[in-house]
């Protein structure tokens, strides 16, 4: 068969009229039961179509999980958030640097007379040898910095808002602490005494009770000191000897205790409880600048040192300056030596 | 027996309207979940796929599996499937895509060389039994035609019979089945020519 022949061929096939397609399709239609698939392949491939259009019911049948899924796992991850932050605030752990701070500032002041006795030794020895001038002049700009340092932070602690009720000073204004937490870290005692509170909560508690506004501490202090001078007995508590008046009324009754406990609970306590540290000399020298920040039982513990040691001259004016100071807690030098006693 | 009577099952459950629509909406619509829609679909392609894989594979067993495969593949795409091209050159490239695997895996040799494969099926027709010589002059009718052409059909190398099958079984185009074979349409032209040859010789040989 030449070329010319074959591709003769090739063009009736590609036309659709050559023997070769006719023959094929006679082949197809004489075996078409024996060139079909079983019935049971058929059979199984529709049950898979089927099967597979049945289930696409079951794969969407959560199409809110699937198109709401990371919408709503973020939302409940936002509310979980601000929940937590709602309920706990991250001010009381910003706090503590504060308290840091203060506790710092406290032991420059305790050692700032030290400091300064040392600075004057110092420039003393130079002034004396005329060797370093220099060094003199050095420590005494030393020393005025850290008193403006001093003053400064003492300026922004004073600065701050505080809690009359509480005593306590509030660092943050914007951020209330919450009730159940004490942070110690997070509130900063000011320089306030125990006793100045009690005053205070006395205070209020009287405002509420008494009408007669002109009875004070000062008066119920001086009636206790008198009557246990009259009846030359040994010191008691003057809500027991109250009690004991037949004239007393009730409510004067309850205005001399509450007004009276916190000074005697003040002498009580500098009685029965030891002194926190030991008082040296340098103690017992009233100076404004030092004493200034004390609280009053630490006065009282001072004065009564002092009346000890160098007599009553000596007291009588610093009992004038802390009745100046505490005109709530007014005392005498009779008070003194009546609780000592 | 059971084959038409399942064909004959499944035709009567057949809408009137799918039969009427192209094979790409008929697929789409399966896309859609219309199962009925499969059905007519299948019952359109399910003889020339099978014949495809019958007359290339050795074993009723294997082209079965084979054809099982290419129709899974099929349902479990059918969201996957775009009519931009026609159903029958989707659904034969999957079909191809399959016996290339089944080749593969069986370590086939599957011949690309047209000078080789001319001089096969030049051997093969010689090997082929039945001539007119050697049968009696009266048996000599179609059905002798039929059973040579196929038995030659068996014989020919893989991609021109893949070529040949393509054309008589699903009557695409060159190009569709260049494309389907993933080869340009030259390749695909020649190997149809040479196969076109091989078996018109096979049949002028019995005639004659």
């Amino acid at each position: 068969m030449s070329n010319h022949d074959n591709d003769n061929n090739f063009n009736d096939y590609l036309s659709g009229n050559s023997d070769l397609s006719k023959v094929y399709r006679d082949a197809d239609n004489s075996k078409t039961n024996a060139e079909l698939p079983a019935s049971d392949l058929d059979n199984s491939i529709l049950a898979a179509a089927k099967r597979e259009v049945n289930s696409k019911p079951k794969k969407n049948s959560s199409p809110f999980t699937n198109n709401y899924f990371i919408p709503l796992s973020t939302a409940a991850s936002i509310l979980i958030v601000f929940t937590m932050v709602s309920f706990f605030p991250d001010e009381q752990v910003i706090e503590f640097e504060p308290a840091i701070i203060m506790g710092e500032l406290d032991s420059q002041q305790d050692s700032t007379p030290d400091n300064q006795k040392l600075e004057d030794k110092r420039s003393q020895k130079a002034k004396a040898d005329n060797k370093t001038k220099q060094n003199a002049t050095l420590a005494k700009r030393s020393k005025v910095k850290k008193e403006q340092s001093n003053k400064t932070f003492r300026k922004k602690i004073n600065s701050k808002p505080t809690d009359i009720k509480t005593g306590k000073v509030i660092l943050n204004e914007s951020k209330k602490p919450l009730p159940q937490f004490d942070y110690p870290g997070g509130i900063i005692k000011p320089r306030i005494s125990p006793l100045e509170k009690k005053a205070i909560a006395t205070e209020n508690i009287t405002e509420d009770v008494v009408e007669d506004e002109d009875i004070t501490v000062e008066m119920s202090l001086d009636s206790l000191s008198s009557s246990s001078r009259m009846a030359d007995a040994p010191t008691q508590p003057l809500s027991t000897e109250l009690m004991n008046d037949p004239v007393t009324t009730s409510s004067s009754i309850h205005k001399s205790k509450v007004a009276q406990s916190p000074v005697e609970e003040l002498l009580r306590k500098d009685q029965s409880e030891p002194a926190i540290s030991p008082l040296i000399d340098s103690d017992l020298i009233y100076d404004e600048f030092n004493w200034k920040y004390l609280p009053a039982e630490e006065w009282i513990r001072r004065i009564k040192a002092i009346y000890y040691k160098r007599g009553e001259k000596d007291v009588h004016d610093i009992i004038t300056i802390f009745n100046d100071k505490f005109p709530k807690l007014k005392i005498t030098i009779q008070d003194i030596i009546d609780n000592d006693n | 027996m059971h084959n038409s009577v399942a064909a004959v099952n499944l035709g009567s459950s057949m809408n009137d309207d799918l039969k009427d629509q192209t094979d790409e909406s008929l697929m789409l619509r399966y896309s859609t979940g219309d199962a009925a829609a499969f059905e007519v679909l299948y019952s359109r392609h399910k003889g020339p796929l099978f014949r495809y894989f019958r007359r290339q594979c050795s074993e009723a067993a294997i082209a079965e599996e084979l054809f099982q495969d290419s129709w899974m593949s099929i349902i479990k795409a059918r969201k996957k499937y775009i009519s931009s091209a026609k159903f029958t050159t989707y659904m034969y490239t999957v079909a191809h895509n399959k016996l290339i695997d089944y080749y593969r895996r069986n370590k086939i040799r599957f011949s690309d060389s047209v000078s080789n494969d001319d001089c096969e099926t030049e051997d093969i027709i010689e090997a082929l039994p039945a001539s007119k010589q050697q049968q009696p002059e009266h048996i000599l009718a179609a059905e002798q035609k039929r059973t040579r052409l196929l038995s030659a059909i068996e014989l020919l190398p893989e991609k021109q019979r893949e070529v040949f099958l393509l054309r008589e079984e699903s009557g695409l185009s060159l190009d569709e089945i260049a494309r389907i074979t993933n080869v340009n349409a030259e390749t695909a032209k020649s190997r149809l020519r040479y196969a076109v040859n091989s078996l018109t010789k096979t049949i002028q040989a019995g005639d004659s």
